[in-house]
């Protein structure tokens, strides 16, 4: 019996695990995806897509009168950073709302898909291989991290499918990627329009760089050190480097008092470090903002601010920020009704919204560019790619014009924000 | 500038010795390290924020609570994870600390979740500027209240080893752990004791450092591997060389930011502590070890 059973185990557990992988392996429709890790988890009926008339399943078909255009979404749908993967299907909503009440959309007909990229670099592949293989999308939005880029910017190339990324880190376009496109204004864009803010508005000649030690902290403390001298004829009084771990700032500071700073730029990640280099300032210097100023890169933007930085510590601290709550412009105001009413929390929508909603309408000018084209045709995507490089539109980060980069860039000019009472913000440039 | 900057040092250096302390405490008794040290620090900062924050605590009722709840836990962990393996191998031990960090670190996200969250100060940060040598330095109450909880800590410590039983036993525990057990000395008691000693310790330290640099289970790992370094600075398994370490190594950080570079500062404080190990392998206040042929 026992013998019996045990020649019967083999040929059994075989069967269980062939049956396993077969089942494993079907392939999605256009709702459900099971693929791997990365697979795409809802459908393109959660939210996003209430506004087109067809969104159905089946690849590039015409969906009523209209073709379908897959768009892919990777994004974090689970883990840390889920909230994140909200805050992509609110503003998808919103522009979709605006996108279909204007009629601004003529030959199409969007579908999107969304696709858990966890949020991290080791998901990124396995997302887009879903997007791109299984799903067939036409053209893919995300990635939160540049990283992330740099891994499934190859696999967007060799497929010839555009990529809208959702990053501002400069390595993704030096990779000279032909089919990425940048959602935002990179961190170099970020650097010298801050430089712009406080020269030439402010018209401070001393500053002080505290940056972290990142290739992208330091390429970006490079780029305002040669912008400063090139453009301005100034150096910078110090230039320091911090690593994450690092939690006092007291030399720093001294060296800049010493140098005779007027203004200090902190570059960095962590909000709690630039509190304590702040306090630092106080401790050792003078009052911030009224003698020093404190300005930081985009991470001082976040609303992850309120949570590190008391709401007196913060008044006065500016940033660069492609969004920023305005109330006189329109559209924002619309995106932001929009997208609260979208959002799962009714939160305000903030920097990362805001960019994803506008690859929304960079995607429809670019298809109104392109004209009627036949969506199963081989060449579709690298025809909307195409128009992608070179369309312009007006966004709720500002004016894009892809034709004067050649790098994916379309964002020449962000927002300098500055935080007010009670953790407001503001822009205070350009006027 | 540079008294300036020693201030600052001296102040970020209480807090290295602060952690230093216990796994110097633990080292002098048990003979081995602590690699959760850090991660206790990172526990008694999260308790500290629940204390102040959600209960509205005193700020003595907070360190004492931070220390007290800090211990406690540590209590429980050691009775599940370490006591078991007092019979092994010390390396058993050691690598059962190593897991504890992870445990300690995921224990704390689960609770507080993994945002960094803001503690809001117990003192007052307005500097006092004191004039000095036609100029004036900058001193705030924060950096008084730190030097003046690690140099009280370290003093009750010394004592507390010294004049009580407990701390003799320990002292006899160190010096030969089957002739202590032999005179009655309870070792597991013992062993219980100088874990918990030094979780509160850490527990203190990280409810002084949480106002200034908020609080993420994240925030240990770099302290702890700074603690030790000023711990084997000081002289491993010595209590006032582990101040003395912590204090050193937070003056060395400073100094070099200020006149050499702050992108080798860590790089300057490891050459120092090679220069120390060179010169003196125990540490600068550690016993030399004879063994007799």
């Amino acid at each position: 019996m026992k013998k019996t059973l045990k020649k019967l185990l083999a040929p059994l557990t075989a069967a269980a695990v062939m049956g396993m992988a077969l089942s494993g392996c079907s392939g999605s429709d256009g709702g459900n995806s099971s693929g791997g890790s990365g697979g795409g988890t809802t459908a393109a009926q959660a939210g996003a897509t209430e506004a087109p008339a067809n969104t159905g399943s089946g690849s590039g078909e015409t969906s009523g009168e209209k073709p379908v255009v897959k768009v892919g979404v990777m994004c974090p749908m689970s883990g840390q950073s889920a909230r994140f993967g909200e805050l992509y299907q609110a503003s998808i909503t919103a522009a979709m709302k605006a996108v279909n009440e204007d009629g601004l959309l003529k030959d199409y007909t969007l579908e999107f898909e969304y696709v858990d990229d966890k949020g991290a670099t080791d998901g990124a592949p396995t997302a887009a291989a879903y997007v791109l293989d299984q799903y067939g999308a036409h053209v893919s939005i995300g990635h939160m991290l540049t990283t992330m880029i740099l891994v499934s910017g190859p696999m967007f190339e060799e497929a010839q499918v555009p990529l809208l990324g959702i990053v501002s880190g400069p390595a993704s376009v030096a990779q000279g990627f032909q089919y990425l496109c940048i959602e935002t204004g990179t961190d170099l864009i970020q650097a010298e329009t801050l430089l712009q803010y406080l020269v030439e508005e402010k018209g401070y000649k001393k500053i002080g760089l505290i940056h972290i030690n990142t290739e992208g902290g330091t390429s970006a403390a490079d780029h305002i050190e040669k912008v400063l001298k090139e453009k301005y004829g100034e150096e910078l009084v110090t230039r320091d480097a911090m690593t994450s771990d690092d939690t006092d700032f007291t030399a720093q500071v001294l060296k800049m008092k010493d140098g005779g700073a007027e203004t200090v730029i902190f570059w960095g990640l962590n909000q709690s470090q630039g509190n304590v280099c702040m306090k630092n300032i106080e401790q050792n210097w003078g009052k911030v903002p009224e003698e020093i100023l404190f300005a930081g890169g985009t991470s001082m933007a976040q609303n992850q601010m309120t949570e590190t930085w008391d709401s007196k510590d913060v008044e006065g601290v500016v940033f660069p920020v492609g969004y920023i709550p305005d109330e006189s412009n329109p559209a924002i105001v619309r995106f932001i009704e929009d997208f609260k009413e979208a959002d799962t929390l009714n939160q305000d929508p903030a920097d990362v919204p805001a960019r994803v909603y506008d690859s929304v309408f960079h995607l429809v000018a670019a298809l109104n560019n392109l004209g009627p084209y036949d969506v199963d045709a081989e060449d579709f995507s690298a025809k909307l790619n195409e128009q992608l490089r070179k369309t312009s539109f007006d966004g709720v980060q500002g004016h894009f014009d892809y034709s004067a980069f050649d790098d994916g860039e379309g964002l020449g000019q962000m927002n300098i924000g500055e935080w007010g009472p009670d953790y407001s913000q503001r822009k205070v440039f350009p006027k | 500038m540079f008294v300036q900057a020693l201030i600052g040092g001296i102040s970020q250096g209480a807090i290295y010795a602060l952690i230093a302390l216990g796994y110097s405490v633990i080292y002098s008794t048990l003979k081995m390290g602590h690699f959760a040290q850090g991660d206790f620090y990172m526990l008694g900062a999260f308790i500290g924020l629940s204390l102040s924050t959600q209960l509205g605590l005193p700020a003595v009722i907070v360190f004492t609570g931070a220390g007290l709840l800090t211990s406690l836990v540590m209590l429980g962990l050691e009775r599940v994870a370490y006591r078991p393996m007092y019979n092994r191998p010390m390396n058993a031990l050691l690598i059962a600390t190593l897991g504890m960090q992870y445990v300690v670190q995921q224990i704390a996200k689960i609770i507080w979740g993994s945002d960094v969250k803001r503690f809001p100060s117990m003192f007052d940060n307005q500097a006092i500027h004191v004039p000095f040598m036609g100029d004036s330095i900058a001193i705030t109450p924060q950096n008084l209240w730190v030097i003046g909880i690690c140099a009280a800590l370290m003093m009750a410590l010394v004592l507390f080893m010294k004049k009580t039983k407990t701390g003799i036993a320990m002292s006899a525990v160190s010096m030969n752990r089957k002739a202590a057990s032999l005179m009655g000395v309870k070792i597991t008691t013992i062993i219980t004791a100088t874990y918990t000693i030094a979780a509160c310790l850490a527990a203190v330290a990280g409810v002084l450092m949480g106002p200034v640099y908020s609080v993420s289970f994240s925030m240990g790992g770099s302290m702890g591997t700074k603690a030790m370094t000023a711990a084997v600075m000081g002289g491993f398994g010595s209590i006032p060389g582990a101040m003395l370490g912590g204090v050193l190594l937070g003056i060395a950080e400073t100094l070099c930011s200020l006149y050499i570079s702050t992108a080798y500062k860590d790089v300057f404080t490891f050459i120092i502590l090679l220069i120390v190990l060179f010169w003196k392998p125990q540490g600068i206040l550690g016993q030399a070890k004879i063994t007799k042929v």
